[in-house]
């Protein structure tokens, strides 16, 4: 607006059709960096702009868009110059962000995980399709260091993609200056006493959420039993469409926010229920108190509830494989369906369980058969086949098989005995 | 309470009311326990004479626990004609009806205690309980173990003819009593609560599916007595009352199936208990009955169902032969319940392999985790541990 004001009282001749200027004055000249101009930058892309001025700090990220020359500035005089073509402000090349160049997230290798085979498994499997997966089990069991552990999993994000994830952080203003465009999805572990808003998105000035800050990637709720009930709930909306909604006055506004939701609570509240010789304490009633914390809708949302214990022998076990073994074979699943199908086997519709998608009519008899045999749902039967999908990917198989849908209904979430 | 400033005159209510009548009224007053009543009845003679008698009269016997007074006057104002009406009308929209000790249906095995409850209220078919029973008793806090051998109890009592009596409590009760359902069987539910008011209320599909199968749901609580805490210790003595022998699956210290037990061992019913770990405290009520000679340990179903002079439903069940890896899990759970990871462990499959084993041995009902990471065989797999 100070640029306007100089050109139209005329004491500054300069073009501002073909420039966006992006920035926040300070009172003494300087310009502060603003949330989201990472976004501004992309909307402003294929419009008469060519040229967009930012503030230093949101430099790179402006950078990273491509397609329109980004010009840091520090403070204001240093525009008007270059405006009156006086002093040029320096060209920041798009280059010098390179893709693929930024380390991937900090986790734990799952080198580290002391046995729990049966939970890597799950954690390859639901990394791969992704598939919600919770982690149950006692305290110090290691569902928390394992679910870390899964943030090395993620495959590398595609250009178009990985640009998606980085405008919401940069609205949010959560984006690293000096990575402007990981390729590496994002690994989201808010604590547990978030508040609904900041879980799911909202507030006065629209702010991105937990949930589409984790788009692309995975939303980890450690504790899960210990969220606001109302904040969990606010998820569903966004495990089924992949978006938030925000009702306002003057209208709907849909943030992306099609996340993987990984869990990890204990089964009862001394948290030993269910585990061979160790005791529960528990009343049946404060068990079903305790999972109910969960409702019921969110706990049908689970693909994988996997219910880890001590095991039997902790350093029996030889060396474990280790992340960049499991992430190789993620990847390649991964882009088997890519190949296939455009998206991930979560984002399969039920109408897509056909020989087309791998499922064979033995399979289709098979699910409706342990439908009737475990009383499970149509929709159970749906995520599990779901599963199944991923599992068959994993195994480098195109179609899926019966020993394929077994496993993946041995994860499904089961109820308290009556 | 019952019946506030409704009804006919007092004077004419009473009078014509029958012995039967009186004798549901009277037990309906408050602090008036099995004993009382009958103390009662047999000082006066009978119910009517008793409720004629009028405070004076019922007091004088000295054994009215507190409330009694006001209960009765209450009563007494409505007339035992009506209240016992309306009591009926009530009862009967729970599905139930009255059955008093002077009624030709009342439970023969009840008719000898000393005090038996005076009124009960059934609901379902009432022939189930002139059959031979056992009760399977025992904690809330159930391990999967208990509820894995509750649920075994339960199943083989119910195929061998015998009714399962239990609580309909959390735990170990509701598996027998489900498993008892499940496997096509009768079983009785001493409730502790009225019958409109099954409690716990988590147990109100169960206790359906119980009168459906041709159980019965027992009480000794009228509707609309006052609530209180269940009464628990009534509802145990009944339980025991009407079984010929209690078998305590699984009870820490000072639960409430002890009760059940000592109750067990006043009216003398036989009494059998199922080990648990030496250091689990969910075993201890249990080890300590059997250490102290109290009951008889149950070292395997097969061999309860000796003792009670049944012998054991012996068919297999109808399963296809399984494969290598599913023979082999069910194989090791044969010889020691554990978690997948145990069982990777000590098959050397791969969880992959295992996880899909375990969910085709599930849908055949051969293995079940009642919620927990650890699996248990059924009993049907244990019927098939010799052919495999």
């Amino acid at each position: 607006m100070a640029t306007a004001i100089l050109v139209a009282s005329g004491q500054l001749e300069a073009d501002l059709g073909r420039v966006t200027l992006i920035g926040e004055l300070a009172l003494d000249g300087t310009l502060r960096p603003i949330p989201g101009a990472m976004a501004l930058v992309a909307a402003a892309r294929g419009t008469d702009i060519v040229e967009a001025i930012v503030p230093v700090e949101n430099g790179p990220e402006s950078a990273a868009v491509g397609g329109v020359d980004v010009r840091p500035a520090a403070c204001f005089s240093q525009v008007v110059r270059h405006l009156a073509g006086l002093a040029e402000l320096e060209l920041l090349e798009p280059g010098e962000t390179s893709r693929g160049s930024s380390p991937r997230v900090d986790a734990p290798d799952l080198a580290s995980v002391i046995g729990q085979t049966v939970g890597r498994r799950a954690l390859e499997i639901a990394i791969t399709g992704r598939h919600n997966l919770a982690f149950v089990g006692p305290p110090g069991v290691g569902k928390t260091l394992l679910a870390r552990a899964g943030a090395g999993l993620l495959p590398s994000l595609a250009q178009d993609e990985a640009a998606e994830v980085s405008r919401i952080h940069s609205v949010a203003g959560v984006a690293d200056p000096h990575v402007p465009m990981s390729p590496w999805p994002p690994f989201r572990a808010p604590h547990h006493t978030i508040s609904m808003q900041a879980l799911v998105g909202g507030g006065p000035r629209v702010r991105p959420g937990e949930a589409s800050l984790a788009h692309r990637g995975v939303l980890f709720l450690d504790e899960t039993l210990q969220f606001r009930t109302d904040a969990l709930d606010a998820l569903r909306g966004p495990i089924d469409a992949g978006t938030v909604l925000i009702t306002r006055v003057d209208g709907i506004l849909a943030l992306p926010a099609r996340f993987m939701l990984l869990a990890a609570f204990n089964p009862c509240p001394c948290g030993w229920f269910g585990v061979d010789r160790r005791e529960c304490r528990c009343e049946d009633g404060a068990r079903r108190r305790y999972q109910a914390r969960l409702s019921g809708p969110m706990r049908d949302r689970l693909d994988l509830v996997i219910p880890l214990d001590p095991g039997v022998r902790w350093f029996a076990h030889g060396v474990a494989e280790t992340t960049a073994i499991v992430a190789a074979r993620v990847a390649a699943a991964t882009d088997a369906q890519r190949t296939r199908q455009g998206r991930s086997n979560a984002e399969l519709a039920p109408g897509d369980l056909t020989a087309e998608h791998g499922f064979g009519a033995p399979l289709l008899d098979l699910l409706e058969l342990r439908g009737r045999q475990m009383g499970l749902s149509l929709r159970r039967l749906h995520r599990a086949a779901r599963v199944a999908r991923t599992i068959a990917d994993l195994a480098g198989s195109s179609h899926v098989a019966s020993e394929h849908l077994d496993e993946a209904l041995q994860h499904r979430p089961k109820e308290l005995a009556a | 309470m019952i019946g506030v400033g409704a009804g006919p005159s007092p004077m004419t209510g009473a009078l014509r009311a029958s012995e039967r009548e009186c004798w549901v009224a009277l037990s309906l007053v408050p602090g008036i326990g099995p004993a009382g009543f009958a103390h009662i009845v047999r000082r006066h003679g009978t119910a009517a004479a008793a409720w004629t008698a009028g405070p004076n009269g019922l007091e004088s016997i000295g054994r009215l626990g507190p409330g009694a007074k006001d209960g009765l006057a209450t009563l007494r104002r409505e007339g035992a004609r009506s209240v016992v009406r309306r009591l009926t009308e009530r009862t009967a929209q729970a599905g139930g009806r009255i059955v008093t000790g002077l009624d030709d249906d009342y439970p023969l095995a009840l008719r000898t205690l000393d005090p038996r409850p005076p009124t009960l209220f059934v609901a379902g078919d009432g022939t189930a309980l002139t059959e031979r029973a056992v009760a399977i008793v025992g904690t809330r806090r159930a391990s999967g173990y208990g509820l894995a051998t509750a649920t075994d109890l339960g199943d083989e009592l119910a195929r061998a003819g015998i009714v399962v009596v239990s609580g309909l409590a959390l735990g170990i009760d509701g598996a027998a009593h489900r498993a008892a359902v499940n496997a096509g069987g009768r079983t009785v539910a001493v409730l502790p609560s009225p019958l409109n008011r099954v409690y716990p209320p988590r147990h109100r599909g169960l206790a359906r599916d119980i009168v459906r199968g041709g159980g019965v749901l027992i009480s000794e609580v009228a509707i609309g007595a006052p609530v209180g805490r269940p009464d628990f210790a009534r509802r145990n003595r009944i339980i025991a009352g009407l079984s010929e022998a209690v078998v305590v699956v699984e009870a820490p210290d000072r639960s409430g199936a002890l009760l059940t037990a000592a109750a067990a061992i006043t009216i003398g019913r036989e009494l059998y208990a199922v080990p648990g770990q030496i250091d689990a405290q969910a075993a201890r009520g249990c080890n300590r009955l059997i250490a102290d000679h109290e009951a008889v340990i149950v070292t395997s179903v097969g061999g309860l169902l000796r003792q009670i002079g049944l012998t054991r439903d012996r068919k297999p069940p109808a399963v296809n032969t399984l494969s290598e890896v599913e023979a082999q899990v069910l194989q090791r759970l044969l010889d020691r319940s554990g978690s997948i990871e145990e069982l990777v462990d000590r098959t050397h499959q791969p969880p992959a392999s295992v996880a899909s084993a375990l969910t085709l041995l599930e849908a055949r009902g051969l293995v079940n985790t009642f919620g927990g990471a650890t699996f248990h065989p059924t009993l049907g797999a244990r019927r098939l541990g010799g052919v495999i």
